[in-house]
């Protein structure tokens, strides 16, 4: 089945840089925490210093030159008649065979550093697992016309691709959507902003952060307060004597590094999805996006399996929301891959919010009588978390009763916030059917909304607790092709009947094949 | 969310009663010899440890007999809880092929019943470790698209059903694709 005359083909030689780069970005993400953890050893350590440091960073940058030369040597593709081949391998030489008809999205992506020399990373989807998937790291624009075209003729229905204009790839990257595409939905730069300044990521990141920066804060912030003290501004004895003072300084403070870390948050966001615009080509979604790393997503409409909206809780302040169409695949490896696989409509405000969920489920989508999870998921939760606040405050008076008042203390706050917490997560837990979907509803003070077809349902699954045994009541699992939805804590026999819809939408559904 | 994906189902009236209930069907037990594999695995999984204890015992380096027999006698008992509840368990666990869909059902405390629709089942393998070929028995492993591990296992199938229930499912799976060749929805 192999063309004569498609051979074997190496990247180009500028393609070094490009996967020197991308590798080094690659390997320093997967090991935050180690170097987060070497960098405050640095910081520690007495006997190790600026040299040594900076030793070790050129040995790391020389060896990952040295991966990225030997990757590119080994690095091979082809494009046969009826699929894509990729050998590729440091020690182990893989090869990989894709079938062209196997390719549900071909994803465009032009970083910074590869903008000079001229080359686009094609990433070429399938709906199997990471390891299935064919990345070429930079090939020429030309090249990568050459592959899409062929792709698209390889994977296109008869006939669904006679209106679709074919993107340049060259010219993808802010270029005018061609006469045969909508633009649908776009997002301003202050959509993009607000949409950065409400991501919950920013808060990940802070936590991971935490650590190594608030030693450094500390010490800043001793040697402010010295020069103040010194200076004459601040008296600290005045403030010694008001507590309250102090208390509303630390929260502004609190509340202003908040800000300042929302602020970066929207920044970042607007240089990541600069110029987000979600077009309708044909039979598929694209989105266009991104300052730096101006970049082009294709997802066929056809296999959007699950759509999800969610608000986070600064999100709900500002009404912003944000949008996903999950895909076949993918989204149940690694944490870096599924954040790349999924298809994400960022800042959208309330006011087209329907508009664009409209777009993607090709449908209206009208707000549903959502039904709750049994009260018994809330007093269940209530029950052991006072329970084990008890026996807590009961251990603390029989271990350390001199510290025991306060422990008390604190463990009555934890409960207090821990119930108020169950009682928002169970209020927000829904789901809602018709005919033929089911939407479910969860979050605690953000919400999450997630719609799918019932026959996209891959497994169906009942969990009971000797707890809910006693009360009639049941657990539902439903998985779809990116993930689990969970349904908690609903009549045992509402449960099954459920599962049992499912099972005949699935069972009866033409449609067998994802 | 193509509408046009249910073609001939979409809006039909469905009678809730007449919908198959999959947790009325009569489950098929584990291999008789299932519930003997649990403990003796759960032995063979403990063995090394409780050895590594009765060694350091015996040598006359350790001082702290007692702490020791302690240590051993808990982790004998831990042992015994985990035998005892994988014992229950392989008399719960039970399978039911059904024509559209395989169900399974698992667990003592925490129950649950699973079914997989045949027509999601992408790839079916049998497995079997030294200790199951023993006892004549074989895990059955059936993957969905997308996973990269088994979405369903039965474990502790007489062999030869594993492998007619392999057999047969392939075949399901080989003439739906085919199926779905020919009318165009591949």
């Amino acid at each position: 089945m192999s063309d004569p005359h498609s051979p074997w083909k190496a990247l180009p030689i500028a393609a070094v840089a490009a996967l020197y780069i991308s590798g080094m970005q690659r390997f320093i993400r997967e090991n935050l925490v180690v170097f987060f953890g070497a960098g405050t050893g640095f910081a520690i350590s007495e006997s190790l210093g600026w040299r040594e440091f900076v030793l070790a960073a050129a040995a790391a940058l020389l060896v990952g030159l040295l991966v990225a030369m030997i990757y590119h040597r080994r690095f091979r593709y082809r494009l046969d008649e009826d699929s894509v081949r990729v050998r590729k391998g440091l020690l182990e030489q893989q090869e990989l065979k894709v079938r062209l008809e196997r390719i549900q999205n071909v994803g465009f992506s032009q970083p910074l550093y590869l903008k000079p020399v001229g080359l686009v990373r094609v990433t070429l989807e399938t709906p199997g697992a990471a390891q299935s998937e064919v990345n070429l790291p930079g090939i020429s624009l030309e090249e990568a016309k050459a592959l899409r075209d062929r792709i698209s003729s390889g994977t296109a229905p008869s006939g669904q691709h006679a209106t679709e204009t074919p993107v340049d790839p060259a010219g993808f990257a802010g270029s005018e959507p061609g006469p045969a595409s909508r633009v649908r939905f776009e997002a301003s730069a202050s959509d993009l902003f607000r949409y950065g300044m409400t991501s919950n990521q920013v808060w990940i990141l802070l936590a991971l952060l935490g650590a190594p920066v608030s030693n450094w804060i500390e010490s800043r912030m001793s040697h402010w307060i010295e020069q103040l003290r010194a200076s004459g501004v601040l008296d600290l004895e005045v403030l010694q004597g008001a507590p309250l003072l102090v208390a509303v300084l630390v929260g502004l403070a609190i509340f202003a590094g908040a800000l300042l870390i929302m602020t970066v948050s929207g920044l970042l966001a607007i240089v990541r999805f600069g110029g987000f615009k979600l077009l309708l080509e044909g039979d598929r979604f694209k989105s266009r996006f991104g300052m730096l790393d101006a970049r082009e997503k294709t997802l066929r409409t056809e296999k959007i399996h699950s759509i999800e909206i969610g608000q986070t809780m600064v999100g709900r302040l500002l009404d912003q929301w944000h949008a996903v169409g999950h895909q076949t695949g993918g989204d149940q490896t690694g944490q870096e891959y599924r954040e790349d696989r999924r298809f994400l409509v960022p800042g959208i405000d309330a006011a087209r919010l329907s508009d664009v969920l409209d777009t993607l489920r090709n449908g209206s989508w009208t707000t549903p009588e959502w039904q709750g999870v049994d009260r018994r998921f809330r007093s269940m939760f209530w029950e052991r978390t006072v329970v084990a606040g008890t026996l807590a405050a009961l251990a603390s008076w029989w271990l350390v009763p001199d510290q025991a008042p306060w422990l008390t203390s604190s463990f009555v706050v934890i409960v207090a916030v821990v119930v108020v917490a169950v009682h928002l997560v169970w209020r927000r837990w829904g789901y809602a059917l018709d005919d033929k979907r089911i939407r479910v509803r969860y979050g605690m003070i953000g919400k999450t909304i997630v719609e799918f077809d019932m026959f996209r349902c891959q497994q169906v699954g009942i969990k009971t607790s000797p707890y809910q045994r006693r009360h009639g009541l049941a657990s539902l699992t439903l998985t779809l092709p990116h993930g689990e939805q969970r349904i908690p804590y609903i009549e045992r026999r509402t449960a099954e009947k459920i599962a049992n819809l499912v099972l005949y939408r699935v069972e009866t559904s033409l449609k067998h094949r994802l | 969310m193509d509408p046009n994906d249910e073609t001939g189902f979409t809006n039909q009236v469905i009678d809730p009663h007449a919908i198959p209930d999959h947790a009325e069907v009569p489950f098929n037990p584990m291999a008789s010899k299932f519930r003997r594999y649990v403990l003796q695995s759960t032995a063979l999984q403990f063995l090394p440890l409780l050895g590594g204890a009765a060694v350091l015992w015996l040598l006359p380096v350790v001082q702290d007999g007692p702490a020791l027999i302690a240590g051993g006698a808990g982790l004998l008992g831990l042992a015994s809880l985990i035998a005892v509840y994988r014992w229950l368990d392989a008399g719960y666990r039970g399978w039911v092929l059904r024509e559209h869909d395989l169900i399974a059902r698992a667990g003592v405390i925490w129950r649950g019943i699973t079914a997989l629709p045949i027509a999601r089942i992408q790839h079916v393998e049998t497995t079997h470790g030294p200790l199951e070929r023993f006892h004549g028995l074989a895990r059955l492993k059936l993957y969905t698209a997308g996973g990269m591990t088994a979405d369903l296992v039965l474990i502790g199938l007489p062999r030869t059903t594993a492998d007619e229930l392999r057999e047969y499912l392939v075949e399901q799976i080989r003439k739906r694709d085919s199926e779905a060749a020919q009318s165009g929805h591949e």
